[in-house]
């Protein structure tokens, strides 16, 4: 906390020295006709030196003006330029620009102004960047999207809404934290995740890799995911729906309205349902009954089984209310979400153990205040303020006395009830108190320098009931307590003509925990366990642009985790608390390259990314099963280590063809020699078992505008994806011919939208492992097969 | 069916004094009769960091015996190896595979989840009559799961639950099984349902086999503790048809630190009832309290037991250093004999089958130094043994041993 003040203290002063040195300014935000904030574009105050470039956000600053009359020239490659007469007398003259395309300069240059995206991946941090402008219309997930990104692998568990797992280059689990909008994405429930979310409802996804920068205020050492959703000055509205294979629907509705006054509303929400009841046949997909002298009978591709107890529905509503734009505030937002999720639970780890009435339900209520400025005091202190209180409430309802089979039939009777378990049925509610509180600030010093401050709290309350409470799990329905500070520290800066950056910064993370044990002398008997840890964090990220075509970028951070709230106090169900458990370390480094975008006579264009990546990591968080019913406990395991490395190629013609190819290979070990009693490990130097270690995704996607009719546009991609086996064990135990293994997949995905000459209103089809292939990213839990939908998406703006 | 039952009954009753009843541990005549195919005469599963793996090897003593590279994924430690098919439970399953020249070979499986909704079987015992008994303690409510699978068919050929009856007010806590002849014979643990109240007598319940009707309740004041062992049975059947049967009497086993007093015995069931005239006091053998926690039968009355010290207990993960002590125990002169071997966590072995040419074969995990096989000469006293092939490393954890062939 001292730290914090300090750094405070460091700012305020800061502050009023840039203060005295103050002049006239003139300052303002440049977007696109639909609202869209343009990176990257030039603003000169006509025959002075005068002038600046738009940031990520669209905004500029020119200060130090002498009073009088001025003409403000504004250029950027494929828009119109605009030369703006402007008189300087006031202090403070905000100017706020809309450009308008080129349409006749994009069809000769065929090059356009920078996006986020790509200004985010010139950053020496390893970072893809995702404009989901051509794809939202599509009936696509999140995770599916991210998964055709280099070194991104997204593990699911079966269908839509179906459990997820995360691996950027090799790193996996919960060292991959999600955000939204720079907001750890922890608190809001399951409903509003990764997998959940709209794509519609997200304009850019940011995807950090092995080095998190100090802004994404967490301690994500493995990689991060920013979900970057619209911020529009102006109204919209926005609606899609979506239907197709399993009996799924999505709905989606998003918009905004912005008064004269600045006062302005927005609403997002969604809703899901999917039966999920897609065939599945082979390994653990079995059925045995007496007529069979209970030998189990295997169900077949021509003979499958259909899942029938897999359906999932969840509703979720996002009000903001509040204020843009205004002088006080670029946004003061006080938002309500509320989400509502219902599924039901096919199968326990494996599908060799199938359930029939079980279910999970959650409520989330999370209110919350965000508060936005830049400039704030001074030029170039930005601030962005965000605190919320979250309320959770999951229950597990595994009350049936009737055990199923494969076939959906009733097969006997448990005598203590509960498909799950063996201690009997179980009703119980998990109740999650949750407070978060973040403050991210960055001021501009000289020199091009730019000092950057996040500072996360986080704090939960988990408690429980269950009114058929066994005395195992007695630990988790009296309170158990997790908090943890973050505090991030930057200094970020530009040099040689924007050529080369540099961010430089310092992690603090301070980690509390009650966990409460069960022990047993004369009868059972809760023991609170208290444990506090700090870590410090450091690291760097630096890219040289040495042409147009060529940018070197590197990154490297030694950070820690720590763990997460069901990593620690366990979930009552099927994960057991840890009070002895330790924070994730690791020391990452990146070394990458962009080449490109090189044009190959006049219609061609190939670009390249090459990056390589060095992990090391210890106390690994790992999920560890200790029963026969696959329950089991977050355990710290040491040590694993290694190289890996992602080739990104993607060629374009004319910008309207464009094939993409990415590789993505891993050499992660397990380089624990000796464990913690001494004993020598047998599987040391072994190749990291159960992870992914070959990946490649190819694409092609073209865009045509006015085939059937003027000012229509059709969007066409066809996607594959290939995953090559991995063994669920150490490769090397046993004999090759008797392992586990996750078979390798090869996927192809396609679709195809249609947008009317109104530009309102799409129509999109899709589908999805076209040749329906037997689909398995986990052991034993196979994936829906081929899957068709159809969405239709309208949109209105000013 | 009933004709069947008395053949089998016969039959087997023909070849007590010639077979050793588990046949996994068959004599040598049995061995000359059956080719064992290569590389598959014993089977040595192993426990690494929580992963189960197994392989198989013709020789335990010269080489050293690997999993890096050869052998199968998943536990066999609760398994069973007859007639040259090994059966181990899976996920949900109970797994048949037939040993080869090729390796163990895939054959069937039975779903135990359809046999026993919402349990499992902790037990498989091979009845020597060409079944497995499979079984589980009871649940609350008294009742324990079991099954009887024919190995000719590899089909159940009975299944269900066992109400284990009420003694003076208790329930059945803890059950374990073992077949002899026309009866089976339920090692328990009484008590209140939440663990107290503990018996302060031995209890054995004697069922009809294998209709499982007729329950008879048979008491022994020797000592208490539970009759049904913990990772190994309690109870063995000798060449004669006469069981021995040892207690689990440890504090850290039933709670009760009174009872825990009572002494560590083996005590003997002839005719269906308690010999009270048999009463073997292994603790009178040792200068503090001790208990049984695991033990095999060897054959002419040999045991072989995992001694472990009351004191050495401060915590249950302690039972899993090197605090267990293996001892011979003559049942016949009533000798108890402390071999020289290594102590080490002998608690987590489940499977000690195999016995040949008057030799036990045992394996030794010592908890931070290496895994090997140990040879004894049965009766043959402390130093009446060999260190034979080892395992890869020493995270390795010897869990079961079987003899195949």
């Amino acid at each position: 906390m001292r730290i914090v003040v300090a750094i405070l203290l460091l700012i305020t002063n800061i502050s009023a020295y840039a203060q005295v040195n103050s002049n006239r300014q003139i300052k303002g935000l440049i977007t696109d006709i639909t609202g869209e904030p343009i990176v990257g574009v030039t603003v000169m105050l006509q025959n002075t030196s005068k002038g600046d470039a738009t940031d990520f956000d669209g905004n500029y600053l020119i200060k130090n003006i002498p009073q009088g009359n001025y003409t403000l020239q504004v250029s950027a490659i494929g828009f119109q330029s605009q030369n703006i007469a402007i008189e300087v007398k006031q202090k403070n003259i905000i100017k706020n620009i809309t450009l308008v395309e080129d349409t006749s300069q994009l069809s000769k240059v065929l090059i356009t102004s920078k996006t986020k995206a790509v200004k985010m991946e010139e950053h020496g941090f390893s970072v893809d960047a995702i404009e989901t402008q051509k794809i939202k219309s599509q009936s696509l997930e999140i995770n599916k999207i991210l998964d055709n990104t280099p070194g991104v692998r997204v593990r699911t568990t079966g269908g839509i809404g179906s459990d997820f797992e995360y691996s950027l280059d090799g790193m996996s689990g919960n060292a991959i934290r999600f955000f939204i909008d720079g907001i750890p994405m922890d608190y809001y429930g399951s409903s509003y995740s990764i997998n959940n979310l709209p794509v519609s409802l997200i304009e850019r996804i940011e995807i950090y890799k092995g080095v998190v920068p100090v802004e994404l205020g967490s301690d994500a050492l493995g990689g991060a995911i920013n979900l970057v959703t619209k911020e529009k000055l102006t109204n919209f509205a926005e609606a899609s729906y979506s239907f197709g294979s399993f009996n799924t629907h999505k709905i989606a509705v998003h918009g905004q309205w912005r008064f004269n006054s600045g006062f302005t509303t927005r609403l997002s929400t969604f809703y899901t349902y999917s039966d999920n009841n897609y065939k599945v046949w082979g390994e653990g997909v079995f059925y045995g009954d007496e007529s069979t002298g209970f030998q189990i009978v295997e169900f077949t591709e021509d003979n499958p089984a259909e899942r029938f107890n897999d359906d999932f529905e969840t509703v979720s509503a996002k009000l903001d209310l509040g204020f843009t734009q205004k002088k006080w505030a670029d946004q003061f937002f006080v938002t309500l979400l509320a989400s509502d999720l219902k599924k039901g639970v096919q199968t326990a780890q494996t599908m060799s153990r199938v359930f029939g009435k079980v279910r999970n339900n959650e409520q989330t209520f999370m209110p919350s205040i965000i508060y936005k400025k830049k400039n704030l005091f001074t030029d170039g202190l930005d601030v962005n303020a965000f605190a919320a209180y979250s309320y959770t409430e999951s229950k597990v309802i595994d009350t049936s006395y009737i055990q199923y089979d494969w076939r959906g039939e009733e097969i006997g009777y448990r005598a203590s009830g509960g498909e799950m378990g063996y201690d009997g049925r179980s009703l119980f509610t998990q109740k999650d108190n949750s407070q978060i509180y973040r403050l991210n600030t960055t001021y501009q010093l000289p020199y091009q320098f730019k000092l950057g401050l996040n500072y996360v709290y986080s704090g939960l309350k988990r408690s429980g009931e269950d009114p058929y409470t066994p005395e195992y799990r007695i630990p988790y329905i009296e309170p158990q307590n997790i908090a943890s500070h973050f505090a991030g520290l930057s200094l970020e800066t530009l040099k040689f003509q924007d050529k080369l950056r540099t961010n430089l910064f310092v992690k603090f993370y301070d980690y509390t925990a009650t966990i409460n044990d069960l022990e047993y002398t004369d009868q059972y008997e809760i023991i609170e366990y208290k444990n506090n840890i700090t870590n410090w964090g450091v690291g760097y990220a630096a890219s040289y642009r040495f042409s147009n075509n060529f940018l070197l970028k590197t990154s490297l951070e030694k950070a820690a985790r720590m763990p997460s709230p069901t990593e620690a106090l366990g979930d009552g169900v099927t994960v057991s608390n840890n009070p002895f458990i330790k924070p994730e370390r690791s020391f990452n480094i990146n070394l990458g390259t962009i080449l490109g975008r090189y044009s190959i006579a006049e219609n061609h264009g190939l670009k390249i990314s090459l990056n390589s990546f060095y992990r090391d990591t210890k106390d690994k968080l790992l999920f560890t099963v200790l029963d026969a019913r696959d329950n089991g406990q977050f355990q710290n395991v040491d040590r694993i280590s290694g190289l890996g490395g992602e080739i990104d190629f993607i060629y374009d013609f004319k910008q309207k063809l464009k094939f993409n190819l990415n590789a993505t290979y891993l050499d992660l070990r397990n380089n624990l020699e000796y464990e913690e009693d001494g004993t020598k490990n047998i599987f040391y130097k072994d190749r990291m078992r159960n992870t992914p270690y070959l990946l490649a995704n190819a694409g092609i996607n073209y865009t045509t505008n006015n085939i059937l009719q003027k000012n229509s546009k059709i969007y066409t991609y066809f996607q594959s994806s290939y995953v090559h086996e991995f063994y669920l064990d150490w490769p090397s135990a046993a004999a090759a011919e008797n392992k586990r293994t996750i078979p390798t997949q090869l996927v192809f995905d396609a679709g195809m939208s249609y947008t009317f000459p109104s530009q309102n209103f799409t129509l999109a089809f899709d589908v999805s492992n076209i040749l329906n292939e037997q689909v398995y990213d986990n052991y034993r839990l196979q994936k829906p097969g081929r899957a068709m939908f159809i969405k239709i998406n309208y949109q209105i703006s000013e | 069916m009933k004709t069947n039952r008395l053949l089998k009954t016969i039959t087997l009753n023909l070849f007590l004094g010639l077979t050793i009843i588990f046949t996994s541990c068959s004599s040598d005549d049995d061995a000359a009769t059956v080719v064992s195919p290569e590389n598959s005469k014993y089977l040595v599963s192993a426990d690494v960091d929580g992963s189960g793996y197994y392989t198989t090897t013709d020789d335990l003593l010269e080489n050293s015996i690997s999993i890096i590279g050869s052998g199968y994924e998943g536990y066999a430690n609760l398994g069973a190896s007859v007639d040259g098919y090994f059966y181990v439970f899976g996920d949900g399953t109970l797994e048949k595979y037939e040993f080869t020249d090729t390796g163990m070979v895939y054959q069937n499986s039975i779903s135990t989840e359809a046999l026993v909704p919402g349990s499992f079987y902790r037990y498989i015992h091979n009845t020597g009559d060409g079944e497995l008994f499979l079984s589980n303690f009871p649940n609350e409510d008294g009742d324990a799961p079991y099954a009887i699978i024919d190995l000719e068919t590899f089909t159940v050929e009975n299944y269900g639950y066992m109400t284990l009856p009420q003694v003076d007010g208790r329930s059945a806590l803890w059950t374990q099984p073992i077949v002899n002849g026309d009866e089976v014979y339920i090692g328990t643990l009484y008590g209140d349902a939440d663990w107290s109240n503990i018996a302060s007598n031995l209890i054995t319940v004697k069922y009809d086999y294998p209709s499982l009707e007729n329950p008879v309740v048979l008491q022994s004041t020797a000592s208490s503790g539970s009759t049904g062992g913990y990772r190994t049975n309690a109870a063995f059947v000798t060449e004669t048809g006469t069981i021995y049967q040892h207690n689990l009497n440890s504090s850290w086993w039933h709670g009760d630190s009174e009872l825990a007093n009572n002494p560590t015995v083996f005590v003997k069931i002839e005719n269906g009832a308690y010999d009270d005239d048999y009463v073997f006091d292994i603790s009178a053998e040792f200068s503090e309290p001790i208990n049984i926690w695991n033990a095999w039968y060897a054959g002419d009355n040999i045991m072989y037991a995992n001694v472990i010290k009351e004191s050495d207990i401060t915590a249950w993960a302690d039972l899993s250093s090197n605090i267990g002590t293996l001892v011979e125990i003559n049942l016949a002169t009533e000798t108890v004999t402390e071999l020289n071997i290594p102590q080490a966590p002998y608690v987590n072995l489940f499977k000690a089958e195999c016995i040949e040419n008057g030799k036990f074969y045992i394996p030794v995990s010592i908890s931070g130094g290496n895994a090997n096989i140990y040879e004894i000469t049965i009766g043959g006293g402390a130093n009446a043994f060999q260190k034979g092939a080892s395992l890869d490393g020493s995270n390795v954890y010897i869990n079961a041993l079987y003899r195949n062939f």
